[in-house]
């Protein structure tokens, strides 16, 4: 997945830039080495065999084990890292947690720089004092032409799709992958949590947005059929 | 205002696994491994325009291979968008490739270089294409 990393400004070519840059690859790494579901001996994979206790594991482990509980009930269950496993089990995968939770955190090691970090489509920016990012969204049904174009001086936008992916995102309440939605686009404060309830609503179907009531955070949804839905603050002026 | 982009390519390897969201079982995501799944296809060659320049953009990474374009300047206009290297790793990624990029040249040469800093989308064949047509555009406005 393409990670990007976008500065601008002055001071740029500067050796606190450089080390800020590399703090913000490094802390992706470690983060991929404790919490990716591909690697054997990562602390999640060995959690999944039963070989290693939350407790015992890598710091950040407890932590993403709490903001996914807190997840599940934020979105009423909408959201929710206990897959159906095979044999009937449940498996932990944090990943559709982890990746908003490190790309934000990742950022936020460059505090005082206008950025812009990209991580496989899911972005966090932050502009002090500068001209707002813009952030296109792609349109599902069409991904090489933008549904939407979001201004954003601070804050984060996460998508999910389906629809050229496959159904890829399972309802936690049938077990079974759901397709009503082309993809779920949220913008909001934090990336963690716009990445959470973009996953959330495309999950839940077309009244998705509905998980969004009273959150502070603003969504648009396109179904299968290319219909689109927006919450009421969608579009406003930029954040 | 002056940018700067950085991509970070073994990170991103790194990565795929993590960020590819596999939220289902019984269907095999494919891996990139940068190493074996960059197996560029023969350069094509660049679109002859009087006074441009070809600048090649990152070879970008994704779960379903590699994706590389070159772009030709005239003046500041992009003049042509070539793929270098294209998904090779799933069937499925070649269906994409059909599809995908294409639509996503013609979408380029309309908008004449991306009125966004970014993108937000689940698509990972039009990230690619994007992040390497970001770095040429980079590159070329950096030398």
């Amino acid at each position: 997945m393409p990670v990007s990393l976008h500065l601008r400004g002055p001071g740029l070519d500067s050796a606190p830039v450089r080390r800020g840059v590399e703090a913000v690859f490094a802390l992706l790494r470690e983060t991929d080495a404790v919490f990716s579901t591909y690697r054997v001996d990562s602390d999640v994979s060995r959690i999944n065999r039963g070989e290693l206790a939350v407790a015992d594991a890598h710091p950040w482990v407890g932590e993403v084990a709490a903001l996914c509980d807190e997840a599940r009930e934020r979105t009423g269950g909408w959201f929710d890292a206990r897959l159906p496993g095979p044999g009937g089990g449940r498996w932990w995968d944090p990943s559709g947690l982890v990746k908003g939770w490190a790309a934000e955190r990742a950022a936020g090691l460059l505090s005082g720089w206008d950025r812009c970090l990209n991580a496989g489509g899911d972005v966090v920016v932050a502009a002090a004092g500068h001209p707002p990012w813009r952030v296109g969204v792609e349109d599902p049904l069409r991904p090489s032409a933008l549904a939407h174009v979001i201004t954003l001086v601070s804050g984060a936008v996460a998508t999910s799709g389906t629809a050229r992916r496959g159904a890829h995102i399972v309802d936690p309440y049938r077990g079974s992958p759901t397709a009503e939605v082309a993809g779920v686009t949220v913008v909001g404060p934090s990336l963690r949590w716009a990445d959470v309830y973009a996953t959330a609503a495309a999950a839940k179907g077309v009244t998705g947005l509905d998980l969004l009531r009273g959150t502070g955070y603003e969504g648009l949804l396109v179904d299968r059929d290319g219909a689109a839905r927006v919450t009421g603050g969608f579009g406003r002026a930029p954040r | 205002m002056r940018k700067i982009t950085f991509f970070l390519l073994a990170t991103i390897a790194g990565l795929v696994g993590l960020f590819s969201y596999r939220t289902s079982f019984g269907e095999a995501v494919p891996q990139a491994r940068p190493a074996e799944a960059a197996t560029p296809s023969p350069a094509p060659p660049p679109t002859l325009v009087a006074g441009g320049r070809t600048v090649d953009g990152d070879a970008i990474f994704t779960e379903y291979g590699t994706v590389q374009v070159r772009v030709t300047f005239a003046g500041e206009r992009i003049a042509d968008v070539a793929v270098l290297q294209k998904h090779t790793v799933h069937e499925h990624s070649l269906v994409l490739n059909e599809l995908a990029l294409p639509q996503l040249r013609e979408q380029v040469l309309q908008a004449q270089s991306a009125e966004v800093d970014t993108v937000s989308g689940a698509t990972a064949t039009s990230r690619a294409y994007l992040d390497s047509l970001q770095s040429a555009i980079d590159r070329a406005h950096t030398r």
